[in-house]
């Protein structure tokens, strides 16, 4: 090792709190990303592994654009048009477990048909003599994994209670599959019968899909040719595609987020390279003087924060294994909630996520260093440089950098302003919004110096006046110190006033939306999505009952079109002015009138992904073809992200079949008691229909439960980064305090008592946090408005209304002031210790 | 030997323009030994500055040997002071987190020289006890003759030394003007040295005090 | 893939009528049964070819579940399909299955129709004895045939009146008739190249719960046609210790369509080579048999070496080719023979 790189490396362990703390800074920054990395990868992982379970190795797969295929087209298929490697397939999901319940895709299969596409469903080595005979031939029968006969504790033979659908049912255990290659591959499977899966599912006379190879021996244009109308043979991919198409927005500003630490790492870092150089400033001029280069110096410095952030890069990847298992929990269960059904278990690490956290740590801190390593190497040789001249010149150019910070900010609100629906672009627009910020707070202050400073002198003497313009005297350090801690705090204002401004307005649209007195759904796994299952005699039985006025009723339904999903909803009501959509514009009648004429409304985020107006033309993919629909309105709705087209029940049962309802909403009449007519509705279902039957206000309550659980994430990260934010803090105040030893020795040495010196120190945190919460205040408003109306809306497409609550302000003023003291009671305690004649020595 | 030509230097606080400098010509020969004499703040250091090609002149130039190095990049200026000219300073400035031998050892590996010659230097300065230790453990005169042994380790030309007693108290002054004389004049060393102080007029070959911006020879 | 319990199935313990075209149907009370076709045939230029076209019927259970699903099956059908290219000495096979559900695979006997997916065997019009003239089509991957299949003589019902026992074991028989000369002509394709072909087939319909006894092993099955009009079946059933089992039998048409019966001591069969198939295992190949009482003698020799089906449960069934003596004269013939057990 060289012997500059020794001096360096004694003078990191020389303050070790300083680098430890920026080390931890960075690791806990990587860390937030890697975990959501982590999460991220792992959860598509296992959801592609539970499609490739599914899928096998048919490298396409026939659907129906209605999502049911008559049997006879199977058999049209293979008899008929001789296609020999297509496999039929039921597909639904199934609930397993009395107390505990757990989702498995059920997958009824012909294992005469199976063997060029899933090897395991022909290879089941179980131990059941009778096990093929029965699985075949006997109802209800169903095959396991090892694993999971394992885990459920069931053996052959024995009952296992289920629901499909809604439904309740008995499932019998024929069959366990035992040493598969891959167990994890069938981790979330139950194989049935293809027989037994139509019996389980109701689907009578249909499959879900038709698995094919495509391959030189069958060509891809063959098979669309003699597929019959309504069908559409998609790659096996597009399902992931889909789901990842899904996600994108989600995961796009879970990453986003996740950097917000790792920002205010950034600034740690600086913070403390800036305070090491300064500190070092006579060290590097005596280099130089002995002839180091300028460029020695810099790759010196540079070579000590690579030091730094490698370490602090590979703490946060160990940390972010640690954390990342209750991320998944959390992002799983939204995506649970939100969009599909996964189940994670194992975290997924790749290559890919070491090498990202790697190169994202490293630059990250390489970033910080480039203005501390810049201002080493111009260190001048040979004279000593005292370090108020670095604290000149950035007084000095305090008007300056406001001038700069002004241009940064209007670039970022340029980019934000660029007519795209981006949202990587928003975030990055966001960057110069903060970066000009930064600028700003030398005068903010200078400003603040001018008025704290008599202020607190009055209110605490010489003790107050000291500890206020030293803030301004070090600003080379306490800047970043304020300004990281701003960030953080700018962050919580942002994020919080972005939930509290959604959670508001889903509220309000809520109340304004669930008029009816009960609601009916069928069971769903995915909390913002009910599959269309409720027999339609209910409805009927509903609509004759003498407690109700009228209903609503509505289907989900998924389209696939051109490998493209398309949420439809097709919704009925026997009294159109009891319509639940809350239109855009002010011309409802007109606008219901030509829904009830055939012609569709799209939800907001519909509209806004797909460019669409009132009066265009979409074209959507019936059982008889493609077919125009003009759309007759927009409305808004926030359950989806994804958007639904709407039509109007008979329209839609035109054009597509359905098996049945997803919801119904019912209004009673006036005098009549809603938990009488819920008891008749249950009665009525039968015990084996599972409907969920709610009260409107519980219906609210669950909705807003499960709002609330989405942005648990949002908020653990946004914690977490005012932890940095608070690291910050701790080390510049530090640095303040060693830097300071001189100045408080003397102060000792004159008669101040060591708890005037704490109290010194205190005032100065707690002003330095004031300070921070006035600056963060606006700019937390900004990113408040920037979150709710540019990136929400690219996000998701949703018009939210901004509700700054002061509240919310109140809180970030006490957050930051609370930080900031708490971070300067050990700096405090140490000043408070000095003793008079060692500050005093030369050094 | 070194050589200035119509040196000038100054410098500007605010709108008002020093001149610090002003048309120095000066010629040093190879092995003498010159001394800067003045008061604090008369320009000795902005010559010493100008000579070790930290600053620049605001004209003129300055030769050492053929060189000249007020036409060298601030790179080349660099590899000149770390390959021919060791320095001296009042406040010694050893790098306080390395070690006696590694203070020594630091000009050695800049010039990528065997580091054996740390002992033997340390040795002249009869430091050799203090090898392993840090410099915030050694007196003042002990720093200053480390100091010295670094500044001629990797036996350059020419030694600048600024007010190298200037912080020492009489005795130990005089210990290491002995140790300058001895080392630096046996070795047939060039040197220039900034004093404010009569004791060390004893080592000077010439002695050059500043007026009207220009040095003129002292008697 | 099937298991050993026969309960709940029936079994051939007794002669029964036969009743035309239902028993040309399924019997799915019984356990197995199948519709065995082979033939050989050959171009006007002289291109020798051997079929097989068998499709099984397997019942898992005996009962059908009432169900709501098309889908929902106790009827699994095993399709083979071989052909065999003399001339080029090439034997293609092909082994499918399909359950009987969602209409994939069956049979109804009034019309005739029996497939497996797109291997058919569809009436095309009434003749003059029990079993309909038909077509007969298969294809899998670069080998197709299409053959009009059209009775020349009455079935014979095998055994005592149909009912073939095949061990001491009450039960362990099956209803057995055959269909010894069928006129066959149509079209062969092998990779692209297309044969018009003549010849002769031959049915064998089977139905049984169980058939072999725990101690056999396997069997010789022969069906020979002679030019003299005359068609031979012979099958013996080999018991593990070696021997012959005493049920083994055969029989024999002449050309007026009547049916004798041949004992297992009436002829005698002896191999006069061997072949070994890829894993060592050693099959008779070419055969003496002679029925001295009829004052017969006939060479068999397999038309291509190796004609083993590797399927599932592999056994070797292939084209033969007779020489020999009839009552004195001199006859040739084509063939097929079946060898299982031999490959376990």
């Amino acid at each position: 090792m060289k012997i500059i790189h020794r001096s360096s490396l004694r003078y990191i362990f020389k303050h070790k709190l300083q680098f430890g703390l920026s080390i931890l800074g960075i690791a806990i920054g990587v860390a937030i990303i890697a975990a959501i990395d982590i999460a991220n990868i792992s959860t598509s992982k296992a959801f592609n592994l539970s499609l490739n379970s599914v899928t096998g190795k048919a490298t396409h797969r026939i659907i129906s654009t209605s999502g049911s295929i008559p049997d006879s087209v199977y058999s049209f298929l293979r008899i008929q048009k001789g296609l020999k490697d297509i496999a039929p397939v039921v597909e639904d999901n199934i609930t397993i477990g009395d107390s505990t319940k757990k989702s498995f895709v059920l997958l009824g299969v012909d294992v005469f048909a199976e063997k060029p596409f899933r090897d395991y469903t022909s290879s089941s080595g179980s131990d059941n003599k009778n096990g093929f005979k029965e699985f075949l031939t006997a109802k209800n029968t169903i095959v396991l994994s090892a694993e999971n006969a394992k885990l459920l504790k069931k053996s052959i033979g024995d009952t296992i209670n289920a629901s499909i659908r809604g439904i309740k049912k008995k499932v019998v255990l024929s069959g366990i599959i035992n040493n598969y290659g891959n167990p994890s591959q069938l981790e979330n499977l139950i194989i049935s019968d293809i027989a037994t899966a139509q019996e389980l599912t109701g689907k009578r006379g249909t499959i879900d899909v038709i698995d094919i190879i495509i391959n030189e021996n069958l060509k891809e244009d063959y098979v669309k040719n003699i597929l019959p109308a309504g069908l559409e043979l998609q790659r096996s991919s597009s399902r992931s595609d889909i789901a990842e198409q899904m996600l994108s927005a989600f995961n796009v500003n879970l990453n986003a987020l996740s950097m917000l630490a790792l920002i205010v790492g950034v600034f740690l870092i600086y913070n403390t390279m800036t305070f090491s150089v300064v500190q070092r400033k006579k060290i590097l001029g005596i280099y130089r003087s002995l002839g180091v280069t300028e460029n020695e110096i810099y790759r010196l410095i540079i070579s000590e924060v690579l030091l730094i952030g490698f370490i602090g890069t590979v703490l946060g990847f160990l940390l972010a294994i640690l954390i990342s298992k209750n991320l998944l929990v959390l992002i799983s269960r939204t995506i649970n909630d939100l969009y599909f059904i996964v189940s994670v278990t194992e975290i997924e690490v790749t290559p890919f996520i070491v090498l990202k956290t790697l190169i994202v740590g490293i630059a990250a801190s390489l970033l910080s260093a480039l203005k501390p390593a810049r201002e080493a190497s111009q260190s001048k040789p040979g004279i000593s440089i005292v370090r108020s001249n670095q604290e000149s010149k950035i007084l000095g150019n305090i008007y300056k950098l406001s001038v700069y910070g002004i241009i940064s900010g209007l670039l970022g609100a340029a980019i934000l302003m660029l007519p795209s629906k981006n949202v990587w672009l928003s975030y990055v627009g966001v960057l110069p919004v903060i970066i000009g910020f930064a600028l700003m707070s030398p005068l903010v202050i200078k400003v603040s110096d001018k008025i704290l400073t008599p202020l607190s002198g009055k209110l605490f003497g010489i003790a107050g006046r000291i500890s206020s313009r030293s803030i301004i005297q070090n600003i080379s350090r306490t800047n970043t110190a304020i300004f990281s801690l701003s960030i953080a705090v700018a962050a919580t204002v942002g994020v919080g006033t972005m939930i509290s401004s959604f959670r508001e307005t889903v509220v309000t649209w809520l109340e304004n939306g669930l008029k009816a007195d009960i609601y009916v759904s069928a069971p769903s796994l995915i909390s913002n999505s009910n599959d269309p299952i409720i027999p339609y005699y209910i409805r009927d039985s509903i609509i004759n009952m003498k407690e109700v006025r009228n209903i609503n009723y509505y289907s989900e339904f998924k389209l696939f079109q051109d490998g493209k999903l398309i949420n439809i909803l097709a919704s009925g009501f026997t009294d159109p002015s009891s319509k639940d959509f809350r239109l855009q514009g002010n011309d409802d009648e007109k606008v219901i009138s030509k829904f009830q004429n055939g012609e569709v409304l799209v939800t907001e985020p519909y509209a806004y992904k797909n460019n669409i107006k009132a009066g265009n033309v979409i074209q959507l993919k019936t059982d008889e073809g493609y077919k125009d629909f003009k759309v007759a309105g927009i409305y808004y709705d926030y359950s989806s992200d994804k958007g639904f087209v709407s039509i109007e029940y008979s329209v839609f049962k035109k054009y597509w079949k359905s098996n049945g309802l997803s919801g119904i909403a019912v209004y009673l009449k006036n005098d009549k008691d809603a938990e009488t007519v819920r008891n008749k509705i249950s009665s009525f279902a039968g015990s084996d229909v599972e409907l969920i039957i709610r009260s409107n206000k519980f219906l609210r309550e669950s909705s807003i439960q499960i709002f609330d659980r989405t942005f648990i994430v949002a908020k653990v990260l946004q914690l977490l980064s005012v932890v940095v934010a608070f690291i910050g803090i701790l080390s510049s105040l530090m640095s303040l305090q060693l830097e300071r030893n001189k100045e408080m020795g003397i102060l000792r040495a004159v008669g101040f008592l060591p708890s005037q010196l704490f109290k010194i120190s205190t005032l100065q945190s707690i002003l330095m946090g004031l300070i921070s919460g006035l600056l963060s205040l606006p700019l937390g408003a900004l990113l408040a408005y920037i979150l709710v109306f540019i990136i929400n809306k690219r996000s998701f497409g949703w018009t939210m209304q901004l509700s700054l609550e002061p509240r919310v302000l109140v809180e970030a003023m006490v957050l930051a002031i609370v930080a900031a003291v708490l971070a300067g009671i050990y700096p405090g305690y140490e000043i408070s210790k000095i003793s008079p004649s060692a500050a005093l020595r030369e050094e | 030997m070194i050589k200035l030509e119509n040196v000038s230097k100054g410098y500007s606080e605010g709108k008002v323009l020093h001149t610090i400098l002003s048309g120095v010509n000066l010629n040093i020969n190879k092995g003498e030994i010159v001394i800067l004499y003045g008061k604090s703040g008369s320009g000795k250091s902005t010559l010493l500055n100008l000579l070790a090609g930290i600053d620049l002149p605001d004209e003129g130039s300055i030769f050492f040997e053929d060189v000249n190095i007020t036409a060298l990049s601030e790179k080349e200026r660099t590899l000149f002071r770390r390959k021919r000219i060791g320095f001296i300073f009042q406040f010694f400035n050893l790098i306080p987190t390395l070690t006696v031998s590694e203070n020594l050892k630091l000009p050695l590996e800049l010039n990528s020289m065997p580091f054996k010659k740390a002992d033997e230097i340390l040795g002249e300065v009869g430091l050799l006890d203090r090898i392993n230790a840090y410099p915030d453990v050694l007196s003042g005169g002990e720093q200053q003759r480390v100091a010295i042994a670094r500044a001629l380790i990797h036996n350059p030309d020419f030694i600048l030394a600024d007010e190298p007693t200037g912080n020492l108290d009489f005795d130990t002054s005089k210990q290491i003007i002995d140790l300058i004389d001895r080392i630096v004049k046996q070795q047939g060393k060039t040197m220039i040295m900034a004093t404010h102080s009569k004791d060390v007029m004893g080592l000077a070959d010439r002695v050059l005090t500043l007026k009207d911006d220009k040095f003129i020879e002292m008697n | 893939m099937s298991s050993a319990d026969t309960t709940g199935f029936e079994k051939a313990v007794k002669e029964r009528k036969f009743i035309f075209p239902d028993d040309n149907g399924a019997h799915p009370s019984f356990r197995t049964e199948w519709w065995y076709f082979t033939g050989n045939l050959s171009t006007k230029e002289g291109k020798n070819f051997g079929y097989q076209f068998t499709i099984f019927r397997n019942a898992i259970s005996p009962f059908k579940q009432d169900t709501a699903s098309a889908w929902r099956s106790n009827q699994v059908y095993m399709g083979h399909f071989t052909l065999t290219d003399i001339d080029n000495d090439k034997f293609y096979f092909f082994e499918r299955f399909s359950r009987d559900g969602n209409k994939l695979a069956g049979v109804e006997a009034n019309p005739f129709k029996l497939w497996l997916e797109d291997w058919t065997v569809c009436e095309t019009g009434k003749s003059n004895y029990q079993f309909p003239e038909v077509r007969l089509s298969a294809k899998d991957k670069d080998v197709s045939v299409e053959f009009n299949l059209e009775l020349l003589k009455s079935i014979v019902l095998q055994g005592e009146n149909g009912l073939s026992i095949k061990s001491n074991d009450a039960g362990n028989a099956s209803y057995y008739y055959t269909a010894t000369k069928i006129k066959t002509s149509g079209r062969i394709n092998i990779e692209g190249k297309e044969y018009s072909v003549d010849g002769f087939s031959w049915l064998d319909r089977e139905w049984s719960t169980s058939a072999l006894s725990q101690n056999q092993k396997g069997w010789d099955w022969f069906s020979l046609q002679l030019d003299n009009n005359t068609e031979l079946m012979y099958y013996q059933l080999r018991n593990k210790d070696g021997s012959i089992d005493a049920s083994s039998k055969g029989s024999i048409v002449l050309p007026d369509g009547l049916k004798e019966n041949l004992k297992p001591e009436d002829v005698s069969l002896k191999p006069t080579g061997e072949w070994k198939n890829n894993t060592g295992k050693v099959y008779p190949s070419g055969w003496k048999l002679s029925i001295p009482s009829r004052n017969i003698e006939l060479d068999i020799t397999p038309a291509v070496r190796n004609q083993e089906l590797n399927v599932s449960v592999k056994y070797w069934e292939g084209s033969v080719l007779i020489n020999g003596t009839y009552a004195g004269k001199n006859v040739s013939g084509r063939g097929y023979v079946e060898l299982t057990g031999y490959a376990d």
